[in-house]
């Protein structure tokens, strides 16, 4: 074997490890309450975000502009500003009515679990729909609440019988998206502006932040400390949830900076969000368990089989 | 031949009808071994990159959505219009947009009579400037043309006790011909 041949074949060997780490990543169980936990704290939060239902008990961040079901149709006068984020997604004043009603009911159906991917895809749909038909109504704690119940599309259903152990990998999913957006959220801040300050100064100023928390910090660190303390934060939870080992501190450790800033901002449900998703940290996977799925599946090829036998 | 081909084929066919949801759903207690094994490689791949990798290529390529700067970027952003008819160039106030537009454009683009403020809703803006010019064709009947010109700057600096400072904006237009 020549020097080019062993380096062909230690790249090949190379690439198989790579291969079956990155298999091993997605592979295994998890205790399946997580998905229970993330199903009907999302569909809480979306019936939460879509209509201010709670008024008059709980005020929310987000009712200073939300009258009734949010996204409701809002324009005074005609002619009308006409100007979708997806060239030719328009939806007049009746669709705008019936689509904001229909989510509202796909939401309390997300929250009963009937039909969970059916539901969560017609939301994702309706959801997108709406946010997509006016560009004006795009914010980032929208799109993690839509993409988080797009996700719901393709969690695992509950097993009928035996343990709740489903199967680990859309969790992976979730956890890495997680993970992506406290690394653009933490480099978006490595600029000079948020860096040295001035864009939490504008920031205090716009929203006329206050409170113990906000003056105790502000007092302690100045602008530019609190700034760089919080690019430090979001970088190093995603250095902290992505280790096993320190995956669990990551998780109380987000939950207490998504209390903080939700203290300090009006991030709507952004914090609570957040802290919610951080959950899909928690619990560990169980490897090398066999899933009582597949014995099932097991079940339902044998039955196929005697159907296509009994076709024959 | 034509019997195992036949065969096959009702096999192949049993078995895909037991992957879809719905007959998944009405066999309780049956769940398909897909669902318990993770999809293919490539797929996972895809999704993964798609869930790490779209924030920074939304940002990479000057995209709001889904970049998840958060707060970090905000700057400084004005708007104005104007229409062109037989008498010449008008301004036209911002503000008197405010019945035509909807919530969600109206806490954007109102601000930007004096000076609003956050990156996220500049880009918007920026994207909507040609939808903007058709509004005010529509308003103004007699316009032969619509304009509107976006300025954005950098954010005051700290110390600067009102945030609307001047400073250099970099403008962005755009103008369409009325259709009469």
């Amino acid at each position: 074997m020549d020097g080019g041949e062993l380096a062909v074949s230690a790249l090949k060997a190379r690439w198989a490890v790579a291969v079956q780490s990155f298999d091993a990543r997605f592979d295994g169980l998890v205790d399946g309450r997580i998905y229970e936990l993330l199903r009907i704290g999302l569909a809480l939060l979306l019936l939460l975000r879509s209509a201010d239902f709670t008024r008059p008990w709980l005020s929310l961040d987000h009712y200073e502009w939300v009258k009734g079901f949010d996204f409701s149709w809002s324009v005074a006068q005609s002619p009308y500003l006409v100007s979708p984020l997806v060239p030719g997604l328009v939806l007049g004043a009746r669709a705008t009515w019936l689509m904001v009603r229909a989510r509202f009911a796909l939401g309390l159906l997300l929250l009963s679990g009937i039909r969970l991917r059916w539901i969560a895809l017609l939301l994702t749909l309706s959801d997108y729909a709406l946010l997509f038909a006016d560009r004006y109504r795009y914010f980032h704690h929208l799109q993690v609440l839509y993409l988080a119940i797009a996700w719901l599309a393709v969690s695992p259903a509950r097993p009928a019988s035996g343990d709740d152990l489903r199967p680990a990998w859309p969790l992976q999913l979730l956890r890495s998206a997680l993970l992506g957006i406290y690394l653009a959220s933490g480099t978006a801040k490595l600029a000079s502006d948020w860096w040295s300050g001035d864009s939490l100064a504008v920031l205090a100023h716009l929203h006329q932040m206050d409170g113990r928390v906000w003056t105790w910090s502000s007092n302690t660190f100045g602008f530019g400390g609190l700034a760089k303390l919080v690019c430090l934060a979001e970088l190093s939870l995603v250095l902290l949830l992505s280790l096993r080992a320190t995956r669990r501190v990551g998780v109380v450790l987000g939950l207490m900076f998504h209390g903080l800033v939700s203290c300090v901002l009006p991030v709507s449900t952004f914090g609570a969000t957040m802290a919610l998703l951080l959950a899909s940290f928690w619990p560990a996977r169980k490897r090398g368990v066999s899933p009582p799925v597949v014995a099932a599946g097991g079940a339902a090829r044998e039955r196929a089989k005697d159907v296509a036998e009994a076709a024959v | 031949m034509a019997f195992s081909h036949s065969a096959a084929g009702t096999r192949d066919g049993a078995l895909a009808l037991t992957r879809l949801p719905g007959v998944r759903k009405a066999a309780r207690g049956m769940v398909d071994e897909s669902e318990a094994r993770p999809p293919p490689r490539w797929a996972l791949g895809l999704a993964l990159v798609f869930c790490v990798g779209m924030p920074l290529l939304s940002r990479a390529l000057a995209l709001p959505i889904g970049d998840y700067a958060m707060f970090a970027r905000i700057e400084r952003y004005h708007l104005d219009l104007s229409v062109t008819d037989a008498a010449g160039t008008q301004v036209v106030p911002v503000r008197s947009l405010a019945s035509h537009l909807s919530r969600d454009a109206g806490l954007v683009i109102l601000p930007a009579a004096s000076n609003g403020f956050g990156k996220d809703q500049t880009d918007l803006l920026a994207g909507g400037l040609g939808d903007l010019t058709r509004l005010l064709c529509q308003l103004h009947p007699s316009a032969l043309r619509a304009g509107a010109r976006l300025g954005r700057g950098p954010l005051p600096r700290q110390g600067s006790r009102v945030p609307a400072a001047r400073g250099p904006l970099t403008w962005t237009e755009a103008s369409s011909p009325c259709q009469r």
